[in-house]
């Protein structure tokens, strides 16, 4: 049985993280979704995984500040999405949904460039594409996405070289990202 | 022009911002809310009642009849049982008169459809560990997962979680299908801190018969929440011979191709079975080169031939899972490691129904499938272990 002061400190605990809950949903809660699209290819599962992510983040009510809260949250929008929707969702399905109506109020060839390049995305396997989402959005290294995925160094670039590979197949050569601190040659080659 | 792949994603989220919804935080918070107000309720009234039933286990939820399994007193930590936060030292003891089989799983549970998804990320345990009768004997019966506490174990050697009856998650699925919990089911924390249990904890299991204070305990698979981490143990129903059906012909010939050789330790109690068979063998590697690397499971089956050449039991148990145990082996040709044959033999399914296999004498062969790889690290693939026949009296 828990103390009355026990339970009213785990009470505030649970209120603050509640507060910081909201304040992250309300100033981040559309980028947190348009990163989530990244991985799932629509909006609609986006917002689906989100709510998963938060709701993983902030069931305990552990003391999260609001400026590392956001970090925690996209941990667990890859992690839920790696290991649980890839196994739910039927790839194909997903593919056919990359292109919304949203192309209506913008520029045609810029509207092409991105449906491309959702496209091209919507093409890889799941893990090629949250190391690809991590290396060129995140501007992660190898070495932190291997952290962040649990693989080795090794399978973060084989998968890299394959999927650059998959990608430069529909989009043309690809700029190395910015951030790059390793230049991948060949397959599982990082120099 | 090289492509600035980067930007381009970035020019997609930008537009993905403008076209998403707002977060629905109403909707969040109530889902995060029903879940504390469980498990405050839980520990307000001491236990749960829960649905039998469990069937085969991760990621099957039945809606069965509802059925109390409290144990007497589930809150009493039961002679031996280490308390949270305790240190735990492993003294294998086999003194009860019953045996542990089952793991620990990590997942996520659905909250629409009940569903248990085994996943490394996940935020749950599902602790499908029961007791057993020492030796399977007389008509099936169902496991029972009262009698059986679970701790994880941290690399510092203390007790991180403990399965506690009254801890455990009650779940009614959201779709309105009436499907409702799950035995078995916890939050994945840490019982010092409440902090989400991270990293890799060894898993012990200890059955203790309240009534004379002896014990089994059990190290069970490790329990990992690192990606990409799993269970290995599973069933083969193609690999195996069919109940019903005419044993493979290599196999009556003592010719049959397999990667294990198993040789019982004992044939004592063979002509006196009881519903099953529990006995100890030595697991031989049977490949000409190379090292087979894998986890030792808990059980290897066995199948009953007759005289006529007819499987007449099921290799697996519709009412049993396969899992792995907390040892591992690592065996070049010719080399050894030991495992348990446990089976009860059901009969073949007549319309979805079985029993234990009719007495008689029968030709028992030890037919299994264990996951090995050619080396650490490597992806493990089935191989068959084989032994016998060995005669046996099923009474």
């Amino acid at each position: 049985m828990r103390t009355t002061g026990k339970g009213a400190a785990m009470d505030d605990r649970r209120r603050r993280s509640d507060d910081v809950l909201m304040a992250l949903a309300r100033d981040r809660g559309p980028a947190l979704h348009a990163y989530a699209s990244l991985l799932t290819g629509n909006l609609r599962d986006a917002e689906d995984l989100v709510q998963d992510a938060l709701v993983k983040t902030f069931v305990r009510g552990r003391h999260v500040e609001l400026a590392s809260a956001e970090g925690y949250v996209r941990t667990a929008i890859l992690t839920t999405w790696i290991y649980s929707y890839r196994r739910r969702r039927q790839w194909e399905r997903v593919r056919h949904l990359l292109v919304r109506d949203e192309r209506q109020e913008s520029r045609a060839d810029e509207v092409e460039a991105r449906a491309d390049v959702r496209t091209a995305l919507g093409r890889l396997p799941p893990q090629q594409r949250a190391c690809v989402v991590l290396r060129y959005y995140d501007d992660l290294t190898v070495g932190e996405i291997a952290d962040r995925m649990g693989l080795a160094d090794g399978t973060v670039k084989r998968y890299l070289s394959i999927a650059v590979g998959r990608l430069e197949t529909l989009l043309g050569p690809l700029a190395t990202p910015a951030a790059a601190r390793t230049v991948l040659v060949n397959e599982g080659d990082g120099r | 022009m090289n492509m600035d792949f980067g930007r381009a994603l970035r020019d997609v989220t930008t537009e993905a911002e403008r076209l998403t919804h707002p977060v629905d935080v109403g909707r969040i918070q109530t889902r995060i809310h029903r879940r504390r107000a469980r498990r405050v309720a839980l520990q307000c009234v001491g236990g749960v009642a829960v649905i039998g039933a469990v069937g085969t286990g991760v990621g099957l939820l039945t809606s069965g009849l509802l059925e109390d399994r409290r144990p007497a007193t589930p809150s009493t930590p039961a002679p031996r049982v280490p308390t949270c936060g305790a240190e735990f030292v492993l003294r294998e003891a086999h003194d009860a008169d019953v045996t542990v089989h089952g793991a620990v799983a990590v997942g996520v549970v659905d909250e629409r459809d009940g569903s248990f998804q085994g996943t490394s990320a996940g935020d749950s345990l599902y602790v499908d560990v029961f007791v057993e009768p020492d030796g399977p004997s007389g008509p099936l019966d169902s496991p029972d997962r009262s009698a059986v506490t679970t701790v994880l174990v941290d690399p510092r050697g203390t007790v991180a979680f403990r399965s506690d009856p009254a801890q455990q998650l009650e779940l009614e699925a959201t779709d309105g299908s009436g499907v409702t919990a799950l035995e078995g089911l916890y939050d994945a924390a840490d019982c010092r801190t409440g902090a989400p249990l991270d990293g890799t904890y060894r898993a012990y299991a200890v059955a203790t018969d309240r009534s004379t204070g002896r014990s089994d305990v059990i190290q069970l698979a490790p329990v990992s929440f690192e990606l990409g981490a799993g269970q290995q143990a599973g069933q083969w129903p193609s690999l195996v011979p069919t109940c019903g059906r005419a044993a493979p012909d290599d196999l009556i010939a003592g010719r049959a191709a397999a990667d294990f050789d198993v040789a019982l330790e004992s044939s004592a109690g063979l002509d006196d079975l009881r519903g099953g068979v529990s006995v100890r063998a030595t697991v031989t590697a049977a490949t000409p080169e190379g090292r087979l690397v894998g986890t030792v499971p808990q059980s290897l089956h066995a199948v009953l031939v007759d005289d006529d050449g007819t499987v007449v039991s099921q290799v697996y148990d519709p009412t049993r899972q396969d899992y792995d145990s907390g040892a591992t082996f690592d065996v070049g040709p010719g080399e050894s490691f030991s495992a348990e044959v446990y089976q009860w033999f059901a009969s073949c399914p007549d319309n979805g129904r079985y029993e234990t296999v009719p007495a008689g004498s029968y030709s028992m062969y030890v037919y299994s499938v264990i996951l090995a790889g050619d080396g650490p690290g490597t992806s493990p693939a089935p191989r068959i272990a084989v032994g016998g026949p060995y005669a046996v009296t099923l009474e």
